[in-house]
């Protein structure tokens, strides 16, 4: 989906640029994939800050963009090295396997590689809401530009010597408490990861499937229109 | 080390210097041989600043780091600048939300719940809603509000002493703030005196406790701040009341907003490249062109935002003297002699958003005589001083009912601080209706507009003339002060007191210090 299509039929916000602006680039954004406005929801936030930006997802894509991909070798961990070398960032949608239920699967560890490897900074975006503006089984996006929020959080470096499980659990933590914020709150969902108690939006297990998506779906509950009266 | 600052001698070949007038920017030919005074060029501002609110957090002065004194199960209330000081971006994050997110990143880890932000308001105006949001960003307004952000109530029930005043007015403090275990205080400052007393406690007491201290009795001649009130306060810099101890983030900013668009404005004029000239004949053309209105908007557009020269945290009474001294060495500027006019441009803040109402504007330019950007006064005593204000009679309905009723009740009457003190304050100070719409709406306290002229009293007894450059007759002659309209006229008018051939110096720049009204 182009940038200009998103922007038209979402209401898209993103915060946490500021902690991104003050590292140097290139970076290496991490994030979740729970819808296909993904990738042009990140790259909209990013059009000032890296508009040199290729996205690869951990799940090869289909169809023609699964064979640009495939000619222009992107699913190499030299030749993304070769391009964060040149100045390019790198948008990953690392989670192993996708999701039906907009819920956090497990990361792969090749985020956490490339980030050791190159030791640019590794960004997580937590991308919240866009399961709810376009569900797998739609085809458009829930009229009524409904709100999504692209949070980046602060980067993280890796080195040579850091472990790349640690690493990867570091960035799904990160990105695990930015999804979060929807239900519990920026304070509370940084609360709630200190008491080790896991988001029920990343839970892997426990719930299921059915509950996920009735949940992931729900009309938000904030009030979202202005008052007048305050 | 910034570039420091120096005086120019004005000659033939200078060029016509800026001077700042209300919304609008002037470019003014100034004598032969009056003085310029430019104070030092602002440091760059920080680039990474999440790594130095880290660093400032970890390892703080005299003092445990953040973390070790953030417990699970305590009561922490973090208080953190209003509108005096300016919001820092219009774009980006204010700095306060920058740093406060740290703070509460560091409580969450913690395990502390019980956490309320307080806006140390002082006798000011309690912030919206959307001031808020402004200043902490959405999330954290979002995770705390609206009952655990809020504006500090001076008139609140719940107040408790924790002190007594000299006169044995016992000082109250704000009941949430005293009842902490760990209070952390977020402070900005762009200038010298800028932030205030060491303790924060001066911005959270009681309106009883703000009378007594700025009482026009208490404020010594020559001395904005009143002594007694300061050694008062000296205990609880560190600990407020039985257990609340105080953590302090003390942030410096540049002096002046920074941005491509204004940036010309703080540069020396002989400096000016010919970008900077043709972004000074655009900015002149449209002052001429734009509504009064519209030109209030220009002045919020035209500054992009703060930079941030310095964190440092830790102990306040340590924490305090580091800040002060970085900010005099950034800042004063240095003279030989004062001399027998001064010369002042009163520019609108750009974060308050409106035009400045006639008393503020005159408490904002003759603070600067003795709180300015020079340790002692420019002018001499008898001298005379010349500010560039409009002085427009206009006051915002909904923050300014007390100042509305003392301009047109009080000063009408008289201008003389002693008697304004002895037969006006007492009536507003008891006035039901001021009280409701300070504690309900978002108006100014009622003893804002008395405090206020206070602080100009010790400026007008040291000057011979104040007159106003481009102020509103009628306004002016109310505050006791004249108007001319352009500055030939003024100096003419002066040389009454000063003869013919006064000295001048003009002070470069908008105003560093807003006085420190309660």
């Amino acid at each position: 989906m182009s940038r200009l299509a998103v922007r038209l039929s979402v209401t898209a916000q993103s915060y946490g640029l500021e902690h991104v602006a003050e590292t140097k680039g290139p970076y290496i954004f991490v994030s979740n994939h729970p819808s296909e406005l993904d990738e042009a929801l990140v790259r909209d936030a990013l059009r000032h800050l890296s508009p040199r930006l290729v996205t690869v997802a951990v799940e090869p894509r289909r169809g023609i963009r699964g064979l640009v991909d495939q000619a222009l070798s992107l699913r190499s961990a030299s030749r993304l090295a070769v391009l964060l070398a040149s100045g390019t960032s790198v948008l990953l949608f690392a989670e192993k396997t996708r999701t039906d239920d907009g819920s956090l699967a497990q990361l792969d560890l090749g985020a956490a590689l490339l980030g050791i490897r190159t030791g640019a900074p590794l960004v997580p975006v937590s991308i919240v809401g866009s399961y709810r503006a376009l569900p797998p089984w739609r085809t458009t996006v829930e009229p009524g530009r409904p709100r999504v929020q692209v949070l980046f959080g602060r980067p993280i470096r890796a080195g040579v010597g850091d472990e790349p499980s640690a690493v990867t659990d570091e960035l799904a933590a990160a990105i695990s408490t930015g999804l979060a914020e929807e239900s519990r709150g920026w304070y509370g969902a940084r609360r709630s990861q200190a008491d080790g108690a896991h988001a029920p939006e990343t839970a892997a297990g426990g719930e299921a499937g059915w509950r996920k998506i009735w949940k992931a779906t729900a009309t938000p509950t904030s009030p979202s229109r202005r008052r007048v009266w305050q | 080390m910034s570039r420091p600052g120096f005086v120019l001698s004005v000659d033939a070949q200078t060029p016509p210097l800026v001077v700042f007038q209300g919304e609008k920017v002037l470019l003014e030919r100034l004598p032969i041989d009056a003085s310029v005074l430019y104070p030092p060029e602002a440091l760059p501002g920080i680039h990474s600043l999440d790594a130095a609110i880290d660093d400032a957090l970890d390892t703080p002065v005299d003092s445990d780091p953040l973390s070790a004194l953030l417990k699970r199960g305590s009561r922490v209330t973090i208080v953190f600048e209003d509108l005096t000081q300016p919001v820092t971006s219009r774009t980006a994050p204010d700095v306060r939300q920058r740093v406060i997110e740290h703070v509460l990143e560091r409580a969450a880890a913690a395990g502390v719940d019980d956490v309320e932000l307080i806006a140390a308001t002082g006798l000011r105006r309690r912030l919206t809603a959307q001031d808020l949001q402004r200043v902490l960003g959405e999330r954290i307004y979002a995770s705390f509000g609206p009952d655990h952000v809020r504006s500090h109530d001076a008139e609140s029930d719940s107040l408790v002493t924790v002190g007594e005043l000299p006169d044995t007015t016992p000082i109250e403090v704000n009941g949430r703030v005293a009842s902490s275990d760990l209070v952390i205080s977020v402070r900005l400052a762009t200038a010298v005196g800028n932030e205030g007393a060491a303790a924060v406690a001066t911005k959270l007491i009681g309106a009883k406790t703000a009378r007594a201290r700025g009482a026009f009795a208490n404020r010594g001649a020559g001395a904005a701040a009143d002594t007694n009130g300061a050694d008062a306060f000296d205990g609880l810099v560190d600990t407020i009341g039985d257990k609340a101890q105080v953590f302090t983030i003390d942030v410096t900013l540049t002096p002046e907003p920074t941005g491509p668009a204004s940036a010309f404005l703080s540069k020396r004029e002989r400096e000016w490249s010919l970008t900077d000239r043709a972004l000074s004949a655009g900015l002149q053309a449209a002052t001429r062109i734009l509504p009064s209105r519209a030109r209030v908007g220009l002045a919020q557009v035209s500054g992009v935002g703060y930079g941030v020269t310095s964190v440092v945290a830790g102990k306040p009474s340590s924490v305090h003297p580091l800040t002060e001294s970085f900010l005099t060495q950034q800042q004063v500027g240095q003279f030989d002699s004062p001399a027998d006019v001064a010369l002042f441009g009163i520019p609108n803040p750009g974060s308050i958003g409106s035009s400045l109402n006639p008393v503020t504007a005159a408490a904002l330019g003759l603070g600067q005589i003795f709180n300015g950007s020079t340790a002692e006064p420019v002018v001499r005593a008898g001298g005379t001083a010349i500010f560039y204000h409009p002085l427009t009679p206009w006051f915002h309905p909904l923050h300014d009912p007390a100042y509305i009723d003392f301009f047109a009740e009080v000063l009408t009457k008289t201008t003389d601080p002693a008697v304004i003190s002895a037969e006006y304050e007492e009536k507003f100070a008891a006035d039901p209706w001021y009280r409701h719409v300070y504690q309900t709406s978002f108006a100014n306290h009622a003893l804002h507009p008395f405090h206020a002229w206070y602080s100009a009293a010790p400026a007008i007894d040291h000057l011979g003339e104040v007159i106003f450059v481009g102020g509103d007759h009628e306004a002016t002659r109310r505050l006791g002060f004249k108007s001319a309209t352009t500055l030939a006229d003024a100096l003419e008018m002066a040389s009454d007191s000063v003869g013919l051939t006064p000295s001048i110096t003009y002070v470069h720049g908008a105003p560093v210090s807003v006085p420190e009204v309660s």
